[in-house]
């Protein structure tokens, strides 16, 4: 049956009533009208419905919502600051890293996590985080050029 | 999305600022108009009203520019992530002399565009391109004609600048001026050259696409993610295999849970509408539970796939041989002898298959990720038993397009699911295992 579920989505608190075993996917589209976020494989093995959760980046087509109550969730709505893209967003449209577009989310949050904790990747470790995001139109070779620009664009 | 907010006018203010015959003008597909990004001097966008009739002889088929200081380009061709909305907006900009800026696009709307058949074989910048880009140079034509006249000057001498008709005496006057929002009755004659490719400015330039703008802040773009006020939310269960019937299944329990509305039983055909969308999913895992069917599911093991594929494939066929091949062959030094495999492929999508539709008293409307907006319109048509002119069918991004795919598939389920449901959006998505089994 239904509960109360309070969330803090991109800075902001609320509570909804849901079963506490939904996935947080489905709350975000359509309780927080958060459409970033993608139902890809439902089965852990896409990445489209990445958020950043607590600061690591997080599937949420199973895990059930309520497991993120007190987490500091962070959608790919949320990554502008003061009006102003992230500097991972302005590098996918400066790379115009996207094809079908329906991976990018989830290429962005993994982005974006990673370039919190390893600023400066490699080549090799900008492959490993994104490699299980799955993209089926084959944009990877832009999606790293873009995460690159972003690099070099981020303070170290 | 952004477009709606800025423009929430009354209808009168409507009808007064647009200038055009309004005739059963539906907001919504202003949803899915791309804006170019609009600079501060460009004033807000108010999409165009719907066109009586779509006659793809008419220019204003094709292209549209209001009284404000807008391009509208209408396409019969889908946007699947090709890029073909900045495309063809490009080659419309090109031949009027209009800043991209003030471009925008309406794809694949039975609706408002014209009937351009399916969005395959990489040919739309060559169909719909060709046709826009007629359509463009012939309204450039007649605005400059109607320039001259205005300004009393031979058309000859005029020159374009950013939609504004400059005559050498320095006098100007724009496209929006001239117009008025008033529709460009002309038919396309054929007859007007469009201009030199040695004269291009936008074509052949890497101008973005606004929708990856778009898919990097999360804005709504793809069919999954169009949110109608009062939208309800369907699964739907199909059978385990080819030819099973649903014998028997008690809906009582189905029916009780929380959050559902209405449960479909249709001969084999089940489905169930919620409030919300987890709701639905769980009543189709209880439809699943409860379903007796006549023949219960595929089980292909991996390893009788082999086996399988041989024996239902058909003959073989003989692709092509080369005279003499045989003697070649036996002749060589070198002899390799070996079986190649290749098992299904599948033109998976990234996200499952995810349809829309309204049923009204009048009108049917299906949000859809096909390919073919006119073909999956008539389909549905003949499905319901309605007129074509009863069913609208509106183009809207899916997940990926890699060939033959669920899209029109979910676009009819979700029809008949709406039928039961009428008055109200029916959001229908599929299970992945509906794209895989």
């Amino acid at each position: 049956m239904p509960q109360d579920i309070t969330l803090r989505v991109n800075g902001k608190t609320k509570t909804i009533s849901a079963d506490p075993e939904e996935p947080l996917l489905y709350i975000l589209r359509d309780e927080f009208g958060l459409k970033g976020a993608k139902y890809g494989c439902g089965l852990l093995q896409c990445g489209a419905c990445t958020v950043i959760a607590d600061a690591q980046a997080e599937t949420t087509c199973v895990r059930p919502c309520s497991s993120f109550e007190n987490a500091e969730i962070t959608t790919l709505e949320g990554l502008r600051q003061n009006g102003e893209l992230h500097p991972v967003q302005k590098a996918f449209i400066e790379t115009q890293a996207a094809q079908c577009g329906y991976c990018v989310n989830g290429m962005i949050m993994s982005t974006v996590a990673l370039l919190e904790k390893n600023p400066k990747p490699s080549e090799l470790e900008i492959r490993e985080v994104l490699n299980p995001v799955i993209c089926r139109c084959g944009t990877h070779s832009r999606f790293i050029k873009a995460v690159k620009l972003a690099s070099e664009n981020t303070k170290a | 999305m952004e477009d709606l907010k800025q423009f929430n006018p009354t209808r009168r203010s409507f009808l007064k600022s647009t200038g055009h015959l309004l005739i059963g003008f539906n907001l919504l597909p202003l949803t899915f108009c791309q804006t170019k990004g609009a600079p501060n001097e460009i004033p807000p966008y108010a999409g165009v009203p719907l066109r009586p009739s779509i006659d793809n002889k008419l220019i204003d088929s094709w292209i549209r520019l209001d009284a404000k200081g807008h391009l509208t380009v209408l396409s019969g061709k889908q946007e699947l992530g090709q890029g073909i909305k900045i495309a063809l907006i490009q080659i419309a900009a090109e031949e009027l002399d209009i800043n991209p800026d003030r471009c925008h696009i309406i794809n694949s709307d039975t609706g408002q565009t014209a009937n351009e058949g399916f969005t395959a074989g990489s040919n739309s910048v060559e169909g719909s391109g060709s046709a826009i880009r007629q359509a463009a140079a012939e309204a450039r034509y007649h605005l400059l004609k109607m320039a001259g006249q205005k300004l009393n000057v031979n058309p000859d001498v005029l020159r374009v600048d950013d939609g504004v008709i400059i005559a050498n005496t320095g006098e100007k006057v724009s496209y929006w001026e001239l117009l008025q929002g008033k529709y460009i009755e002309e038919k396309i004659s054929g007859d007007i050259k469009p201009k030199k490719p040695e004269n291009y400015k936008y074509v052949g330039q890497p101008l973005h696409r606004d929708d990856i703008r778009k898919l990097v802040t999360g804005e709504s773009h793809f069919v999954h993610d169009l949110q109608m006020p009062g939208m309800v939310h369907a699964r739907v269960l199909h059978p385990p295999s080819y030819d099973a019937t649903l014998q028997s299944i008690d809906l009582t329990q189905v029916k009780a849970l929380h959050g559902v509305l209405k449960v479909i039983r249709n001969g084999s055909f089940l489905a169930v509408i919620a409030e919300r969308e987890y709701q639905a999913v769980k009543a189709r895992e209880m439809l699943k539970e409860l379903a007796v069917w006549t023949k219960s599911p595929i089980n292909t093991l991996p390893d009788q796939l082999r086996d399988d594929l041989l024996t239902t494939s058909g003959k073989p066929e003989e692709v092509e041989i080369s005279p003499g091949i045989a003697e070649i062959i036996s002749n060589s030094a070198i002899h390799h002898q070996a079986d190649y495999f290749r098992p299904y492929h599948m033109h998976a999508s990234m996200g499952p298959s995810c349809a829309v539709a309204l049923w009204e008293p009048n009108l049917l409307t299906v949000w859809s990720a096909t390919q073919g907006v006119y073909p999956v319109r008539n389909s549905i048509a003949d499905l319901l038993t309605l007129d074509k002119e009863k069913v609208r069918c509106i183009g809207v991004p899916g997940s990926g397009c890699y060939g033959h795919n669920g899209a029109d598939d979910v676009s009819g389920e979700v029809a008949i699911i709406a039928k039961e449901f009428p008055g109200k959006h029916v959001r229908l998505q599929w299970m992945r295992e509906d794209e895989h089994k």
